[in-house]
């Protein structure tokens, strides 16, 4: 312990020295403006040139009344304010233009549009507009990092933002790289997963605000290279399973340049913040949903094309989840009817990445499906008439030869029937023209078993007709083509009574073949009809209905005609799957051995499709699936299982219709295309109906 | 003095007049220059100068020992005025609205003359603040100054501390950055968490934390109606408490016989530091006590300036709602409660603090020995129990936290336990129970009730400086453990 | 009068209120956790119809988001799955699903202060 003397002393030089130095830090503050205030310095550099220059010229008023301050654009929405002009006079002051940044002036002919005190500079630089200091706009370095100056190599990003819709075509001129990358997301399928102004998918986040997004919006935990919002956006585009863990996004392969633009697009996009008058029309229209409708080939590009690939060949089921099936192949268009197509687009597949692109959920419109729709038939072979076909050359013997490959899995070898109505039968051929037949072939009957066989050329087609024709001439030429039709609400009853049973409440088939079906009605004209329905077929469940018991009249037939005609025209309620006439039990043990590889133990999917998705079955109906089976999908790893390979084993027509009941076990919901699901199925349960006879 | 020289008034009045006059004025400008001198004048100069007079006129020299006391109750004190100070320059400028708030921070920062340091030394100050409040409790513990009747102002001490931590984090809410707004989204979660306990209970209904929530923020997210209470707590009600707290503190110092001082201080043998001490014991204040106290307050001032001048405030992006930090942390001195949280809501983040609050307060009635009043440790054994405390509480929270980090918390695979059990028993309430097993041990061994204390708080001391520490500089992105330095730290933040 | 002034700091009237509008069933996605970002809620929909879920982790209040087996909480790791029970971290509690009606103009309004039990859907 001191004497008090001491401690005065000791405490006095204490309290000097931390005077003394508290002095020199408050000059320090005022005198070292170096790295705060260092717009003081900047602006009295300026003043020196313009000093330097007045001499010169001549004329020192303006240099004189040069005022240091700090100089601000206040833009007035939500309080925002640029100071960079404090620094950057080059940009508000005439004559100076050649002056070295920051005094200079600023590049290009862009202030003449876009002038500084209605613009400001952050709205297209981006960075912190309220800092008068030279580090932080440029690095963000004040504001953590997370507002960022944008890299002049984005620029173009900040143009999109007023001036560039993302479904309108219109070009902006002077960003051909937003441009390019616009390009690149409308034809890249981007929308199938993400959404953009209220239009596209739901599976990926949405992308209508996506540029305005700060940094703590994106984890960098897996990105290799600097923090930075373009660096992310390229990676995540390279390799979006290992930048965002989960995702599901294929990657996008493309060039670095195709890349950068393409992120420059993203990097545009955000909200409408601004006053309505800073943007352009079309862009204000699309953010409230009015929008150009597209075409079916830009819809493709838009929202199919990055899962089911550029020309509709499919992804792999390989590469990771995002496996889609091929779209353009033979096996699919010939097989899936319009119906298929358009309710997979409505319904979509459930759990399955492949969305429901309902107007409601989608943000298209019904005449945008239907055009996609339209765009997607055209991979299908057109179907030609049959007075081109006739001019061909084809014969019955190639013919022959031809039923035996393409034909007979379902026909039979004798043509006797199978899965398909009996071809020998001679009532029928009686009845049938050769138009009926070419038709037939031709254009396949919808939803059923039936594909179409538009691909064949025209020889091959021509020859089966001849071949089916035989010997047996068409002889019914004095019945009237088209009869007075009767009333098809009696008709009607007549149906659910006498023809349901065998041909299936709605007319789907069953122990008969499909008869309200709209491509039967097609071919088939009334003389056709009316005798079969009055003759029957000879050595088939199909009698003759004027003879034994019932005693249909001319009229009774004539009102059922006209009932079958009146229905072909309504659409249906849903697609009937038909009755199912195979043996499950069979069909589980032939799944297991030879289907589970690829479509799964339970048909869950695995390098195939997803069997057991209550969409698909309700898109698809039996007849699909025997077709799909039979036919195989050429050019996918479905192979065909009706037609004889030397690699596999053949399914004959029972097997392939066991298999379709087991498949159809795992239906639980039966949806209509307004999207309701109801559980009362036939289920078939394990006992079968004994498989038709012909 | 002839002040009144009747002989020439008469004749020249005026004159005579200003002759006093100057003469006493310069009389007096004399004696301000050379300070009081005579004991009477020392002792006025204290005790009739309103803003000297709550200190002692006569105090003991032993209280000016810098060693003794390192200036802790002056700095806190001064900390406490610079706040104000600042505060207000601050409150010139800044607007507590959401649209605002960030704005006007940031305009503070850039734009305002001086303003970017007013601002630095009003945080750094807060956060020097909470540092010297916190080490003059330990000051004031380990120098057993809770004793001998001053049991109180102990009391008023801690409560002295909760405030200033509650000024602090109400504070830390006004600059509306990403930083804040998530602080205080965690830490008023954190008070929420109350409502664990009756739903762990089975009372699912009663929810005392969303109460809770409800007055501390006016609604159930941090919003407009937060700034605004948390701006009112911090510019009125807590500093108004603050001052009258701090006026009540030195109050009771004066009516305790001023600061303690060890028995072989006295030059005579009478009771330590009760008022009545011998006269000749003490010596005038004035003007040493007042050259330490300017000492303490120029340095301080110094080290602000230096810190203000070298670091600034920090000011991230504004606050995102919609954006989460990751991690997302609370102020570093609530980090410590946030490391135990993250293990059990209710236990590390209410009982916990809550138990520790009533340890502390409860000191001074349960050491009454007086034993070693006014020295370090009080005695060789007193500093023996402080060491083997502090390695006592280093090896239980390594030991506590090291299998609870490494291993998870249980709940990964003993999840069927009614919730009450991880409730009670997790990390935060196993590392009390350590601390309180410990110091009950050393109350067996020595017996004295002073080496249970110092055993109690200093492991206590060590635990919250170690757990600190892990949620400083330990936790990354979702509150990952990791070491500092490694790459995955480089995430959303 | 003592009693009204201790009510005083708790607001009558909230900025936000207790029943929320999330927008039609139809709008929703099937099959999928959909987050309604402005108030911190999933909503699940199937064919059977809609549930909502709380997105707020029951630790200290972060938001949940959906991850492959369930939800995960970035602020303490806590793990949740799709019922919205906790499997591991320091979440005690499971998340909450809220009842649901259907408004007038068809649009779901959530009520915030109802708790329903995970089995709860609202036919659609």
């Amino acid at each position: 312990m001191r004497t008090e003397h001491e401690y005065r002393s000791l405490f006095r030089n204490l309290t000097l020295a931390g005077g003394l130095l508290s002095c020199v830090l408050l000059l320090a503050m005022a005198i070292d403006r170096g790295s705060h205030d260092d717009w003081q310095g900047v602006q009295r550099a300026f003043r020196d040139s313009l000093l330097a220059r007045a001499a010169s010229a001549g004329d020192s008023v303006a240099a004189e009344s040069f005022v240091t301050e700090i100089r601000q654009v206040s833009l007035g929405a939500d309080d925002r304010v640029d100071r960079c002009i404090t620094c950057h006079l080059g940009t508000v002051f005439p004559g100076v233009q050649d002056l070295p940044q920051p005094l200079g002036g600023h590049p290009g002919e862009h202030l003449v549009n876009h002038p500084v005190d209605r613009f400001g500079c952050t709205l297209c630089h981006g960075g912190n507009g309220r800092d008068a200091t030279v580090q932080a706009p440029c690095t963000g370095a004040d504001s953590g990092g997370d507002d960022p100056i944008e890299s002049l190599h984005y620029i173009q990003s900040a143009c999109g933002r007023c001036h560039t819709p993302a479904f309108d075509t219109s070009e902006t001129a002077g960003a051909a790289v937003l441009e390019r990358g616009r390009a690149i997301f409308r034809s890249g399928g981007c929308l199938g997963c993400h959404r953009l102004r209220m239009v596209g998918g739901t599976l990926g986040p949405d992308l209508t605000e996506q540029g305005a997004k700060s940094l703590s919006h994106y984890s960098f935990r897996h990105v290799q290279r600097n923090r930075s919002i373009p660096t992310w956006l390229r990676e995540h585009f390279r390799e979006p399973a290992r930048v965002s863990p989960g995702s599901v996004m294929p990657p996008v392969r493309a060039s670095t340049d195709d890349l950068d633009a393409l992120l420059t697009f993203v990097l545009s996009l955000h909200p409408i913040d601004l006053p309505a008058d800073y943007y352009c029309l079309p862009l204000l229209a699309e953010s409230r949903g009015s929008r150009p409708g597209f075409d079916g080939e830009t819809g493709f590009g838009l929202f199919c094309r990055a899962c089911h690939g550029s020309r509709g060949e499919g992804t792999s089921y390989d590469s990771s989840r995002t496996g889609a099936p091929a779209l353009s192949g033979v096996g699919f268009q010939a097989v899936a009817s319009d119906e298929f197509i358009q309710f997979t687009l409505m319904e979509g597949r459930g759990p399955r990445l492949m969305a429901s692109w309902r107007p409601v959920l989608s943000g298209l419109r019904s005449a945008e499906l239907d055009r996609l729709l339209h765009w997607l038939r055209r991979w299908k072979a057109p179907v030609r008439s049959w007075e081109q076909v006739r001019m061909a050359a084809g014969s019955a013997g190639k013919g022959s030869e031809l039923f035996d490959t393409t034909c007979a899995p379902c026909h039979g070898a004798q043509r006797e029937g199978g899965i398909g109505p009996r071809l020998s039968n001679p009532d029928f051929l009686r009845l049938a023209t050769d138009q009926f037949l070419h038709a037939t072939i031709a254009t396949g009957r919808r939803n059923t078993a039936m594909p179409s066989w538009s691909h064949l050329p025209e020889e091959e087609l021509l020859s089966l007709v001849l071949f089916l024709r035989g010997n047996t001439p068409y002889s019914y030429p004095n019945a009237a083509r088209r009869s007075t039709l009767g009333d098809s609400a009696r008709g009607g009853r007549m149906f659910a009574a006498y023809c349901s049973r065998c041909h299936g409440t709605h007319g789907e088939g069953g122990i008969g073949p499909a008869i309200l079906n709209p491509d039967f009605l097609d071919a088939a004209d009334d003389a056709f009809l009316a005798g079969t329905i009055k003759q029957g077929r000879a050595h088939t469940a199909m009698f003759g209905w004027s003879q034994a018991g019932v005693r249909l009249s001319d009229g009774d037939a004539s009102s059922i005609i006209g009932y079958m005609r009146a229905m072909a025209e309504q659409p249906p309620e849903r697609i009937y799957s038909g009755a199912v006439l195979g043996r499950p039990q069979h069909g589980r043990e032939i799944f297991s051995e030879l289907c589970t590889e690829c479509h799964g133990v339970n048909g869950e999917g695995k390098k195939g499709p997803a069997l057991n998705n209550q969409e698909f079955l309700s898109a698809a109906s039996n007849g699909f699936l025997v077709a799909t089976l039979t036919l195989g999908r050429p050019g996918t790893a479905m192979p065909s299982w009706g037609q004889p390979s030397p690699e596999r084993r053949l399914l004959s027509q029972e097997e392939r219709l066991d298999l379709v009941a087991f498949i159809r076990v795992w239906q639980t919901d039966v949806i209509d295309h307004r999207g309701r699901a109801s559980a009362d199925v036939a289920r078939p349960g394990l006992t079968a109906i004994s498989s038709r006879t012909r | 003095m002839g002040l009144h020289d009747s002989g020439a008034s008469s004749r020249f009045p005026f004159r005579e007049r200003m002759k006093v006059l100057t003469s006493t004025v310069a009389e007096r400008i004399a004696l301000w220059r050379r300070g009081p001198v005579s004991y009477r004048d020392r002792s006025r100069r204290v005790s009739r100068t309103f803003f000297f007079h709550f200190q002692a006129s006569r105090i003991h020299p032993f209280s000016l020992t810098p060693s003794y006391t390192l200036g802790l109750g002056v700095l806190s004190a001064f900390m406490f005025v610079v706040l104000t100070v600042t505060g207000v320059l601050l409150m010139v400028y800044y607007v507590p609205s959401v649209e605002r708030a960030y704005s006007s921070t940031a305009d503070i920062m850039y734009v305002v003359p001086a303003g970017r340091y007013v601002r630095n030394i009003h945080r750094w100050a807060a956060h020097g603040m909470v540092v010297t409040v916190v080490l003059h409790m330990c000051r004031v513990f380990f120098t057993g100054s809770y004793g001998a009747g001053r049991g109180i102002n102990w009391l008023i001490g801690i409560g002295l501390m909760m405030l200033t931590l509650l000024l602090s984090f109400t504070g830390y809410l006004l600059p509306w950055d990403q930083l804040s707004y998530w602080a205080v989204t965690i830490g008023a979660n954190i008070a929420a968490a109350i409502s664990d306990l009756p739903a762990a209970a089975g009372f699912e209904s009663l929810d005392p934390g969303r109460a809770l929530r409800l007055l501390l923020l006016g609604s159930q997210v941090v919003g407009q109606d937060a700034l605004i209470r948390f701006y009112l707590l911090h510019i009125v009600l807590l500093p108004l408490l603050m001052a009258a707290l701090i006026g009540l503190h030195f109050w009771r110092i004066r009516k305790d016989g001023g600061l303690t001082r060890p028995r072989n201080a006295e030059r005579s043998s009478g009771v330590v530091g009760a008022p009545g001490s011998q006269l000749r014991d003490l010596i005038l204040s004035w003007p040493v006590l007042f050259w330490a106290e300017a000492a303490v307050i120029s340095l301080a001032t110094a080290a602000l300036l230096l810190a203000a001048y070298a670091l600034d405030a920090p000011l991230l992006s504004i606050a995102d709602p919609t954006a989460p930090e990751n991690p997302a942390k609370a102020p570093w001195y609530f980090l410590g409660v946030q490391e135990l949280v993250s293990y059990s809501a209710f236990g590390g983040g209410v009982l916990v603090p809550l138990l520790l609050s009533l340890g502390l307060a409860i000191i001074p009635w349960v050491d009454r020995e007086d034993r070693g009043l006014g020295i370090w440790f009080s005695d060789p054994e007193g500093a023996r129990i402080t060491v083997r405390s502090a390695v006592a509480g280093m090896l239980a929270t390594v030991a506590v936290l090291g299998p609870a980090i490494g291993l998870g918390t249980g709940r990964t695979w003993l999840r069927a336990m009614h919730p009450l059990i991880p409730l009670l028993i997790n990390p935060a309430t196993i590392l009390a129970a350590i601390v309180a097993g410990w110091a009950g041990l050393v109350y067996r061994t020595t017996r004295s009730t002073r080496c249970a204390m110092l055993a109690f708080f200093t492991a206590t001391l060590i635990a919250v400086v170690l757990v600190t520490a892990i949620g400083l500089w330990f936790r990354g992105p979702d509150w990952q453990f990791l070491l500092p330095g490694t790459t995955a730290w480089n995430s959303a933040r | 009068m003592l009693a009204a002034m201790l009510r005083l700091p708790f607001p009558r009237v909230r900025s936000q209120s207790d029943l929320v509008k999330i927008g039609r069933a139809v709008d929703y996605p099937l099959y999928r956790y959909t987050f309604v970002p402005g108030s911190n809620l999933f909503v699940y929909r199937d064919r059977k119809g809609v549930r909502i879920l709380s997105a707020i982790c029951t630790h200290l209040g972060c938001v949940v988001r959906a991850s492959e087996s369930g939800f995960h909480c970035p602020c303490h790791g806590s793990l949740f799955d799709h019922h919205g029970d906790p499997l591991s971290g320091p979440a005690g509690r499971p998340l909450e699903w809220y009842h649901a009606e259907r408004a007038l103009d068809g649009v779901l309004v959530v009520d915030l202060t109802r708790r329903v039990s995970r089995h709860r859907v609202l036919k659609v």
